[in-house]
């Protein structure tokens, strides 16, 4: 558990949390829990149940999968970024890819089971809290989308 | 303060004669990537190069291949030499990649409208470029560091498939020394040892701090990562008209004769390659041109 100056200190460049009431921050800072790791640590790894959802206040964290024998890098996450939103799901499986921190990273952790049950008790604060979540769902979606397209094949020139 | 020629005063067609060809000869190769080159070409003889802006492009012609549009992606400042920065997708642009030094290259301009250098003296500058697109930025920013008091901060976004595929690697390093400078690089796919961002381009909004009504944004890629950044400068309220892009279409001319490259009322040899966006808006984002 976090104070809620503290947490509000915390979480000033967390665009998630931009359409919370000043309660529902007391609740997130009730079950939040202030974490660090070190460079190269692996925060979960690919098929781990973490169960962990992250506001990364400061360091970055790479999302990596690998594929044919060799690891690739396919997202870095940095100060102001969420991670782990798949815990706060009652997902079946684990992670769909490792990740691990390129710079010291000092987070917020939430358990996913508790937030996901205060969602469930307080509907109102879960719906702001869905709301953001899918936001940042969507918000990858788009950019793993943009990755796809693969803007770079072609610098533009439209036949005419 | 050093004032940049306006796009009108190099207008193309008041060239001596734009549809004759003038040989340069490659002074020097160096290798970008594996799939792209820059030349730098010198005129063989005494003489000079002609003047151009940041942003303009000439028309390069390979022998027994045909003839392309190129941007001059090298220093305003030294007359002496036109750089192009050529990425091989086809029979022209493979045919100049494989130019050696001491070979000859014809080329015709330079060609169209320029980067707003005026208009972004005093005021802050952000540039995007996705992949070849950092080529016809290169230019302005060789400028701004050059005159490096007349502009307010300077932010570089560069976006490349990967690592491997980004240009001036060593260069990109190097602005990021210089005062009030700031290089943000990022990747769609990174290797083990790649230490920077992975993401697409348009993410690395996130982490600049730009005050919009102060800052002129020029963009240069792909339409497609054009069309995704505007909407990411236009969601951070960056007004259309302080956004500058640079438009491509295929060419035939270059001076506004063929319409080979018109895009709505405009001619992109001619009128552009530069284009506000609010020039742009009813003209992009149509599915049928990718
Ligand atoms: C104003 C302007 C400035 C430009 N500046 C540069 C520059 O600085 N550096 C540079 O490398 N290019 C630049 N281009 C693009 C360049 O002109 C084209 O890549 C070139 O015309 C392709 O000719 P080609 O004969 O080699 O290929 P083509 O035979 O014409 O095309 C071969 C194949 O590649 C595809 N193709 C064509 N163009 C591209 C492309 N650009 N990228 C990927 N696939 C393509 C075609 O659809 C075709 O299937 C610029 C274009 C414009 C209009
Ligand atoms: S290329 Fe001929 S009008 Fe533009």
């Amino acid at each position: 558990m976090i104070g809620i100056q503290e947490f509000i200190q915390y979480t000033k460049g967390q665009s998630i949390l931009e359409g919370f009431e000043p309660q529902d921050l007391e609740r997130l800072a009730a079950l939040a829990k202030e974490v660090h790791f070190k460079r190269d640590q692996i925060v979960f790894r690919e098929g781990e149940t973490h169960g962990r959802f992250y506001l990364i206040m400061d360091g970055s964290v790479v999302l990596e999968i690998t594929a044919g024998g060799h690891p690739m890098l396919l997202q870095t996450l940095h100060g102001g970024e969420a991670m782990g939103w798949s815990s706060l799901v009652d997902s079946e499986g684990g992670a769909h890819f490792q990740a691990r921190v390129i710079s010291p990273v000092r987070a917020l952790s939430f358990d996913g089971p508790s937030l996901r049950s205060t969602c469930e008790s307080d509907p109102a604060f879960g719906y702001r809290m869905m709301k953001a979540l899918l936001t940042l769902v969507t918000e990858r979606l788009d950019a793993s989308r943009m990755q796809l397209v693969d803007m770079y094949s072609n610098p533009g020139v439209a036949r005419a | 303060m050093t004032v940049i020629a306006e796009p009108e005063l190099l207008d193309s067609t008041a060239l001596a004669d734009p549809f004759r060809p003038q040989l340069a000869r490659i002074a020097s190769v160096t290798r970008e990537t594996s799939d792209t080159v820059t030349i730098s070409t010198e005129l063989p003889a005494t003489g000079s190069l002609p003047q151009f802006v940041p942003g303009q492009f000439s028309m390069l012609y390979a022998y027994g291949a045909g003839e392309v549009p190129i941007s001059i992606s090298g220093d305003p400042g030294n007359p002496d030499r036109l750089d192009y920065t050529i990425r091989s997708v086809g029979a022209v642009t493979t045919a100049l990649i494989t130019r050696k030094v001491g070979d000859y290259v014809a080329m015709r301009g330079p060609f169209g409208t320029s980067w707003p250098m005026e208009a972004a003296a005093g005021e802050d500058v952000l540039l995007v470029a996705g992949g070849i697109g950092l080529a016809p930025l290169r230019p302005v920013i060789y400028h701004i560091l050059r005159h490096r008091s007349e502009y307010g901060r300077l932010v570089i976004l560069y976006g490349a498939r990967s690592p491997k595929e980004l240009l001036f690697r060593k260069e990109l390093s190097g602005w990021s020394k210089s005062p009030d400078t700031q290089v943000l690089t990022t990747v769609d796919y990174g290797e083990p040892s790649w230490r920077g961002y992975v993401g697409v381009v348009t993410k690395l909004f996130n982490f600049v701090s730009l005050r919009p009504e102060r800052t002129i944004t020029m963009m240069c890629g792909p339409e497609i990562m054009m069309r995704f950044g505007i909407r990411g400068l236009q969601g951070r309220k960056f007004p259309d008209d302080r956004i500058y892009l640079s438009m491509e279409r295929n060419m035939k001319c270059a001076v506004g004769f063929c319409g080979h490259c018109q895009m709505g009322p405009y001619f992109i040899c001619k009128d552009g390659p530069v284009f506000t966006y609010g020039q742009m808006r009813h003209w992009m984002g149509d599915l049928r041109e990718l």
